[in-house]
């Protein structure tokens, strides 16, 4: 065979990526980042302010406060300055970290969130897991025996639980897992009685015990939407000619499945992990709330009934924060999932 | 000779919107051991169906291969097998090649993985010693510094060299027999006889039998011992490749021969055949290439004509083998050739 004939036809390698691109991409997030960040931040700002009324409306109402104390304390908090003065300051110091004292908590709002972000983190982060364990799992299989049973049955089931609203599964899990059967607990984050008798490791399961139902209804209906889009993934993926070269090269249906068909029917499902979060946020809000789960959502519902602006300012920029963040950490990991964008560096 | 790929009688069907759609009818033919056999028709007539029925790979539903079906291969029906045995026969007896390079290998993992687990499917080997065959693989499929490309990606390799990983990837495991279905024809013209070298040097090498399948009469000339002729889901000719090209017995066959580009004739002379391949879910009534036929008359609309023995060695679906006073004057035959 004439070799140096075919040494013509090797137009070679694609575009390659140094590390250098994979830096300024990252840095160019990064930036796009902050400016998002800005404007949540400002947004909230004017939100807020555009409603009547501020943190000591309430008590310029009472008889019980006089009108100097009120004035006193407006001026203190420098809620007198023009809108413009405030809304500077506030960046300012939001710009250096500084998000404020809290007026409903008494203390400043960094010292609120140290308590309470753990607890919504915790939260998060095991219904991620549910989510995405049942969905990738139940969409797999689904989509590898499609049109079977299981697959109608769990169609239904998942079209189920996605149309249902987070807080009303969250208290149907409550009323008859908790009240009715009384399995798990109905709220709290753990046990006011024995907490204190525990060991460490008891402790642990006493906060699983109680984190259980919480992070299921919050986890159930993303898992529902989950496992349609990994079922839709894994079928069209099964179609591909790759997957019928996998075949035709005699590898067994498992590895057909798991290598060739599931590694890019999951390549969509990892930016997913990043774009579910602002659901989970604000599904956390509203479980919190019914399990009274001592989270950041209980938090920032309590402030803005109290018209508490720093806490609740600062926890939507924590929120856009997270999102921002969780969106970035999702791109790199698709990115970096996927040889067609990957840097060869 | 006895032949190492038998086979008879293979119908497959889909079920589609518009009505059963029978895209192969009781198609028949041997493929004997060393040998070349190309199989030719215009695009939709059956060809890929054919070939990945051969190997089991029609998705089911909403394909349906007829029970009656058989494809003969070492004493065993194909088609009768499933799980292990299946498995063994994929790749390492029989084996394939796509017509698409691009869309055929993974995009995820690298050629040369996608070589490397192909021998390991099919052989007790190592990793390492499944490595090294695969670079030796793509030695031989003609890929220049071979240990340097066994760690590319796809879309980093050109559409040729993406076809020449496919046919290391086929060629793995010492098949006995190679499916190649248009293996050029998603390429540019340079590489596409670059290709058709390598398989036909390949072939020679290995002693493989190959299944060659193309819509181009032209390019299967050069290499195929015999060719049959596919129509509207049927075999309508089959003959050497001789044979063929000197005197085509159907008037399918001679369409396409005169709408092949050859260098003995200027571009201009070119001739489609009137019409197109009719869909699949409504066959014509008898012969299926009647409403297309210059010279068809009432019988051809009537009757379908068997494979009918039209020498020796070869056959022709065409009443005109028995009837040949029927053929019209070439001058209002196929228009353009005068
Ligand atoms: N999955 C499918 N579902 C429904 N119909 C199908 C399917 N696959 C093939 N067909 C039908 O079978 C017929 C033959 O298709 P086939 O792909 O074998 O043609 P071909 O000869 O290979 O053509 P080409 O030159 O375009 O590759 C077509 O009419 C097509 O519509
Ligand atoms: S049988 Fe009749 S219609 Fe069919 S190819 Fe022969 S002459 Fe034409
Ligand atoms: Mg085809």
């Amino acid at each position: 065979m004439d070799l140096a004939d075919t040494g013509r036809s090797v137009d070679g390698t694609g575009p390659r990526r140094g590390p250098l691109t994979v830096l300024r991409y990252v840095a160019g997030r990064l930036l796009q980042a902050v400016a998002v960040m800005f404007l949540v931040a400002s947004l909230t700002f004017v939100l807020l302010h555009l409603a009547p009324g501020d943190p000591f409306s309430s008590a310029s109402e009472s008889v019980y406060t006089s009108p100097d104390v009120v004035k006193q304390m407006r001026q203190n908090f420098g809620l007198d300055q023009p809108i413009r003065v405030q809304y500077r300051l506030y960046l300012s110091n939001l710009a250096r970290g500084n998000l404020g004292y809290s007026f409903s908590q008494s203390r400043p709002v960094w010292d609120a969130f140290r308590e309470r972000v753990p607890n919504t983190l915790l939260l998060a982060i095991a219904a991620l897991a549910i989510d995405f364990a049942v969905g990738i799992g139940l969409g797999v299989a689904q989509g590898s025996r499609s049109g079977s049973r299981i697959d109608r049955w769990a169609t239904i089931a998942t079209l189920t639980l996605y149309s249902m609203p987070v807080f009303w599964l969250a208290q149907v899990l409550m009323v008859v897992f908790g009240e009715k059967l009384g399995w798990w607990p109905t709220g709290g984050i753990h046990d006011p009685v024995t907490w204190a008798f525990r060991s460490p490791l008891g402790r642990s399961a006493d906060l699983l015990w109680h984190l259980f139902l919480p992070a299921l209804a919050l986890g159930l209906v993303g898992a529902a939407g989950t496992a349609r889009y990994q079922r839709a993934q894994l079928l069209e993926v099964i179609q591909q000619d790759y997957v019928r070269t996998a075949r035709a090269k005699g590898l067994a249906e498992r590895v057909v499945l798991w290598r060739h068909a599931l590694r890019n029917a999951l390549l969509p499902t990892i930016t997913l992990i990043g774009l579910s979060l602002p659901a989970l946020l604000s599904g956390a809000v509203l479980v919190e709330t019914v399990f009274a789960w001592p989270g950041m959502g209980l938090l920032t519902t309590d402030a803005i009934a109290r018209r508490d602006y720093p806490l609740v300012t600062g926890a939507a920029v924590l929120a856009g924060a997270l999102v921002v963040l969780s969106n970035l950490v999702a791109d790199i990991l698709a990115h970096a999932a996927d040889p067609r964008t990957r840097s060869i560096a | 000779m006895t032949p190492l790929l038998s086979v008879r009688n293979l119908s497959v069907s889909f079920a589609t919107p518009r009505g059963v759609a029978r895209a192969v009818d009781d198609v028949s033919f041997d493929l004997l051991p060393g040998e070349t056999l190309a199989l030719v028709g215009e695009s939709g007539c059956g060809k890929t169906v054919t070939a990945l029925s051969l190997l089991k790979l029609i998705p089911e539903p909403p394909g349906r291969t007829d029970p009656r079906s058989r494809v003969e291969y070492a004493g065993t029906n194909v088609l009768a097998l499933g799980g292990e045995a299946l498995r063994q026969v994929r790749g390492g007896q029989i084996a394939m090649v796509f017509q698409e390079p691009t869309t055929s290998l993974n995009p995820v993992l690298t050629v040369g993985s996608q070589i490397a687990e192909t021998v390991r499917a099919h052989r007790e080997t190592d990793r390492a010693g499944a490595r090294e065959r695969a670079v030796g693989m793509m030695r031989l499929a003609g890929i220049p510094e071979p240990e340097e490309r066994y760690g590319s990606y796809p879309h980093q390799l050109s559409g040729g060299l993406k076809q020449r990983i496919m046919i290391a990837i086929a060629l793995s495991c010492e098949p006995r027999i190679l499916i190649a279905d248009e293996p050029t024809t998603a390429l540019d013209v340079t590489i596409q006889a670059q290709i058709i070298e390598l398989l036909s040097d390949l072939r020679k090498r290995l002693g493989l039998a190959v299944l060659l399948i193309s819509h181009d009469l032209g390019l299967v000339a050069g290499i195929a011992d015999r060719v049959a002729v596919m129509y509207a889901g049927r075999i309508v000719e089959e003959a050497t490749t001789a044979d063929l090209f000197a005197r085509p017995r159907h008037p399918y066959t001679e369409g396409l021969l005169q709408a092949a580009p050859r260098v003995d004739r200027p571009q201009a002379a070119l001739a489609a055949i009137p019409g197109s391949v009719p869909s699949a879910t409504a066959w014509p009534s008898g012969c299926r290439f009647h409403p297309r036929c210059p010279h068809a008359w009432d019988r051809c609309i009537r009757e379908e004509p068997g494979l009918l023995q039209a020498g020796a060695t070869r056959s022709s679906r065409c009443w005109l083998v028995v009837e040949p006073e029927r053929r019209r004057p070439a001058t209002t035959a196929v228009t353009g050739t005068a």
